[in-house]
């Protein structure tokens, strides 16, 4: 089982506190906060699990989540979604595309864990 | 009993039959003028249209009955049973016929199917040939009965064979009810063809015969013999006290009698177009077999009796007149001779009525037409429509009286009956097709009746002219050309069968599969599918509408209503149009919605858009739309308009009035949008901080965290604490600001003032970087009234984000001063890249962040608060294209009074 | 209404079943007359009192269905 998290989120407290909570329970996280350099980061970096927000900078979450979709090596990657809109459109969006878990900003930091352990062992 | 003398003579008998006519015709013509007086109701009750029904009971039924019992046991009774099923079975087809009859406004059988095949002239011409071919013997039958049983009473019995001057009485009797015909039957040109004078004269006669076959079957009961009982001794040892059911015969003849009922021009004249009122079948499903019935009931004893009492070789058809003048009853015996009389009678005037009225509206009417030089054509038509009528008339009267002559009288009354009704059968599958199946085309009706009435004439009709008529001995024995198979009696080589059910399953079963066959392969033109729709679903909608069906519109339904609106040419036309538009060239196109944007722009043009967008979606929603309907909308439409008309002269007002609408129909809908948008932002920066503050909480609360960590956690979640107390400041701050609920402190102040203030609060945004403030002081030396601390509100956030967003490696701010009439003007410009044009709209919109590189600066509320600023201080604030860098106006009153 | 279907049928049966009907044992051909003709005028009977019984209801059923006012066409006769 892989122990990689790619974390994509602009905010820096929130990556901070997501490094920590992952870094705590072993997990190796690489971050960033560019929506246009995450796709080409994640092909490159081949992480087991990736965290990605939907409102980034430069390029939405959604459509990297698009695109990592339609190529055939990262079709299966586990990718957990997360927004702070909290709309249904969001998610229904999210999981459309191809979302593998979706959550909401604030999220439970046990709940977060527990989902990407379960993601990574999927 | 062997001596049977006439007991009248004959010029006294056509006294009688003069006398009759007249007291017929004054009934018709009281009962004519009642009913233009719309006085008597009477004529309208269910009793007088089963009466007339009984014109299905001709000659051939008073004479003819006893003579076939005589010759073939009770096979006589088919001919009634099979119109009995049709009736007590009124709720299948005869309730159907009626309803289309009424809403088609149906004038004959023909029209029926020339309706039903999309108002094609072609069948209309077919089925009249028909009918008129098949009525013509039918015709030469009742003068033969007439004219037989003038020859009873006119001669004695035994010279009965060759009575003379019998073509003579003939050729009166067939003058004498032509006229009579015309006189009545085209007195008046009614649209739906109704003729109550006729109709009320035919029940009339329908009680005669009634009465008089009655009374001769009582006088034979009771008078010659001793009651039921010895009647039925009689019948079983009479000749015909064993009798021979050919299940063939049997089945095939009731099926017949049941078509002809249908068929016939006549019964369809009587049943359908003078039908005044449905309910009136209900009552005739029983009345009308019940009438039968009894005009069936002594049949059987008056034969066996005849023969019994009568001598060897008098003609069984005769046995009506002749058994009472055997027993000396003159009187009955000329009620018998009346009963006759009136059933030959009503019939050729009905059937003459029916049929010129065929003839003359599908073939010399359309042929008339084509005829004229112009298309002009006046009022003139009624004129030429009744003498039409009045010639068509007399023409089939002398069809039938030429068809008398060339057949000698020969055959048996009941023999030519049934070829009439092998004939009118034809008619059958292609009307009951019509009405229960909307896939039924025109060619399939064309080519199954062309085919089952040449079968018809060949293998029954043209026989009957006996063997020196059209068809030779040799022809029958060998088939023509000596071909076998094609003998008329034995077609596909079929032998034994019986010739008149051999004719009628070889012509109807191939008409049936024909009609069918043609059918299915080909496709019904767009009015063949309408009137399809109008006939099948005439229960559906009201008494008049062809309703639409629910569910899904057929393009069928829109073409009904925009018949109605366009006028039906047209709205053919452009459902043609659409069609070839489609690459359905020939059908009609499927409703699609560009389709039905496009019909229902053309209805616009003709009732108004609403109109016609409310009439569509009515017709897409399956509720159905009756013609009152449609009016109300179209005399609104049209008030509307006519209204419009006077307005144009103010249409520059008009469509400024209708932009204005517009434009504010834009604004409402994209602030309709903004607020969703808002929304979500709002949610967005809750719960960004909230989420920084609930993780690194939840970490502290678990503990076993070193010290330095906490503490570093702990700042995190105080700062987000804060972002997040500035964030609902700004929303309340800018909810105050946009209800203009605000409250403004104003003061006598100096720009200079504010601006020094503005400068050293946004100093403390990014303090790290190093600013070059340039202004002209002087300039900025003149006294305001407003709202000081909103006013340097605005300049803090102005200076604060040039600090934070310039992008110049030596940043300065420049701010420039100025007075214009009574206003003053303050530009704060930078030397960054300013704002790209794009942008440059959206940057007084609320969460408009450009970029999110600089988290620090709130959360994009601040030029939104700015502009709500502004607009409380009755000034506003612009952003400056092309001065070298971010700029941004500022204007506002020097004086601002208190609002009151 | 569905009785009003069936009874053409029920009519039907009855006067197609002589067809049934095994021919008169003993030396004549054929069947009897009086008797055959006596089943029949009874089996009209029975459809003519049927018909009459169904009839006035299918009406008021047929109008029941209708809006009032649109019940008779009586007075549209004349010209």
């Amino acid at each position: 089982m892989g122990r990689h998290v790619l974390l994509v989120e602009d905010e820096p407290n929130i990556t901070e506190a997501i490094r920590f909570i992952l870094a705590r329970d072993g997990w190796q996280v690489t971050t960033m906060t560019d929506g246009a350099a995450a796709e080409t980061a994640i092909r490159t970096a081949q992480p087991d699990v990736v965290i990605l927000d939907v409102m980034l900078p430069g390029r939405s979450g959604l459509d990297v989540l698009a695109a990592l979709r339609a190529d055939e090596a990262t079709r299966s990657l586990p990718v957990l979604m997360l927004t702070a809109r909290g709309q249904g459109r969001d998610r229904a969006e999210a999981e459309r595309i191809g979302a593998s878990r979706f959550m909401t900003k604030p999220f439970s930091n046990s709940e977060m864990l527990a989902t990407v352990r379960e993601l990574a062992s999927a | 009993m062997q001596g049977i003398e006439p007991m009248v003579p004959f010029n006294i008998l056509v006294l009688v039959c003069l006398a009759y006519v007249l007291v017929l015709f004054t009934v018709a013509f009281v009962v004519e003028h009642a009913a233009v007086r719309r006085r008597a109701r009477w004529l309208h009750s269910p009793l007088v249209y089963t009466l007339s029904l009984s014109i299905y009971c001709t000659a051939w039924t008073f004479f003819g009955a006893v003579g076939y019992a005589a010759r073939s046991g009770l096979e006589f009774l088919t001919i009634y049973l099979g119109p009995t099923l049709v009736f007590v079975g009124w709720w299948w087809v005869l309730r159907k016929l009626v309803r289309i009859g009424k809403a088609q406004r149906v004038t004959s059988v023909a029209d029926l199917i020339s309706s039903r095949y999309g108002k094609s002239n072609l069948l209309g011409v077919l089925v009249t040939l028909i009918a008129v071919t098949a009525a013509t013997p039918y015709i030469a039958l009742q003068l033969q009965s007439v004219t037989l049983s003038f020859g009873v009473f006119a001669s004695p019995v035994d010279t009965f064979g060759a009575p003379p001057g019998k073509e003579a009485t003939a050729l009166w009797v067939a003058v004498g009810l032509a006229l009579f015909t015309v006189l009545f039957g085209t007195r008046n040109l009614d649209a739906n063809e109704r003729h109550h004078g006729v109709v009320t004269a035919i029940a009339v006669e329908a009680v005669v015969k009634l009465a008089a076959l009655l009374g001769v079957g009582i006088f034979v009961v009771w008078g010659l013999a001793d009651g039921p009982g010895e009647i039925f001794a009689r019948i079983e040892a009479s000749p015909v006290a064993h009798w021979t059911l050919d299940p063939g015969r049997w089945i095939g003849l009731i099926f017949l009698s049941g078509a002809a009922v249908l068929c016939l021009p006549r019964m369809f004249q009587v049943t359908v177009v003078e039908n005044v009122e449905e309910s009136h079948l209900a009552t005739a499903s029983w009345a009308f077999p019940l009438y039968l019935a009894l005009m069936s009931l002594f049949v059987v004893p008056i034969a066996v009796t005849g023969l019994m009492l009568l001598p060897e070789g008098a003609n069984p058809d005769l046995f009506v007149l002749t058994l009472p003048l055997a027993g000396g009853q003159g009187a009955l015996a000329m009620l018998a001779f009346l009963g006759g009389f009136s059933s030959a009678t009503s019939m050729v005037i009905v059937a003459a009525i029916a049929l010129a009225t065929m003839v003359s509206n599908h073939i010399v009417m359309p042929f008339w037409l084509r005829m004229q030089p112009s298309r002009a054509v006046t009022g003139d038509v009624r004129r030429i429509v009744l003498l039409s009528r009045r010639v068509s008339i007399a023409a089939i009267v002398a069809l039938g009286y030429a068809y008398y002559r060339l057949s000698g009288g020969s055959a048996a009354l009941a023999a030519i009956g049934l070829i009439s009704f092998v004939g009118v059968a034809q008619i059958l599958p292609a009307m009951i097709g019509g009405i229960f199946w909307r896939g039924a085309t025109r060619a399939g009706a064309a080519t199954g009746m062309i085919l089952g009435a040449a079968i018809w004439a060949y293998s029954l009709y043209l026989p009957s002219f006996g063997p020196e008529g059209i068809i030779s001995a040799a022809v029958m024995e060998q088939g023509p050309w000596g071909i076998g198979w094609l003998r008329p009696q034995a077609l596909f080589g079929i032998e034994g069968m019986d010739p008149l059910i051999h004719a009628l399953f070889w012509s109807l079963t191939l008409n049936a599969m024909t009609y069918c066959l043609v059918s299915i392969l080909g496709f019904p033109s767009p009015i063949e599918r309408v009137q399809g729709a109008a006939f099948v679903n005439v229960f559906e909608g009201g008494l008049t509408t062809g309703g639409w069906a629910g569910g899904k519109a057929e393009a069928e339904d829109l073409l009904i209503l925009s018949g109605r609106i366009l006028g039906e040419d047209e709205a053919l036309a452009f459902f043609q149009a659409e069609a070839r538009a489609q690459g359905k060239e020939g059908f009609l196109p499927d409703p699609t919605p560009e389709f039905l944007d496009g019909l229902e722009l053309r209805l616009a043009g003709s009732v108004g858009a609403a109109a016609a967008h409310a009439m569509l979606s009515q017709v897409m929603g399956g509720e159905t739309v009756s013609v009152e309907d449609l009016v109300a909308v179209a005399n609104e439409t049209a008030q509307v308009m006519e209204y419009s008309a006077q307005l144009e002269e103010q249409s520059e007002e008009l469509s400024r009035v209708a932009r204005q609408l517009r434009e504010a129909n834009e604004k409402l809908t994209q602030l309709s949008e903004q607020k969703d948008a808002f929304l979500s932002q709002i949610s967005h920066e809750l719960r960004t901080p909230m989420t920084s503050i609930r993780a690194f909480s939840e970490i502290l609360m678990e503990g076993g965290v070193p010290a330095e960590l906490s503490a570093r956690h702990a700042a995190i979640i105080h700062s987000e604490a804060i972002r997040l107390t500035r964030l609902l400041d700004d929303l309340l701050d800018l909810s105050v600001l946009e209800n203009g609920s605000v409250r403004l402190d104003l003061a006598l102040v100096t720009v200079q003032e504010l601006l020094d203030r503005a400068l050293l609060a946004a100093s403390e945004t990014r303090p790290e970087r190093r600013f070059i403030v340039r202004r002209d002081l002087p300039s900025e030396s003149i006294y305001v009234t407003t709202d000081p601390d909103r006013l340097t509100q605005v300049f803090i956030n102005l200076i604060s984000n040039a600090r934070k967003y310039c992008d110049a490696d030596q940043p300065e701010v420049r701010i420039v001063v100025r007075q214009r009439a009574g206003r003053m003007i303050v530009d704060i410009i930078d030397n960054g890249t300013g704002i790209p044009e794009e942008s440059q709209a959206l940057i007084f919109e609320k969460f408009s962040r450009l970029t999110d590189q600089n988290r620090a600066g709130g959360a994009g509320l601040g030029l939104a608060i700015c502009r709500e600023v502004m607009t409380n201080l009755g000034g506003t604030i612009t952003y400056l294209p092309g001065q070298g860098g971010a700029a941004f106006r500022v204007i506002f009153p020097l004086r601002l009074q208190k609002a009151a | 209404m569905d009785a009003a279907r069936l009874l053409p049928v029920l009519g039907a049966l009855l006067f197609l079943l002589p067809m049934l009907w095994s021919p008169l044992p003993g030396e004549e051909p054929g069947r009897s007359t009086a008797s055959d003709g006596l089943y029949l005028f009874a089996a009209w009977a029975v459809l003519i009192v049927v018909a009459a019984v169904l009839g006035p209801r299918l009406v008021s059923i047929e109008q029941g269905k209708r809006r009032p006012g649109d019940v008779s066409e009586t007075d549209d006769a004349g010209d």
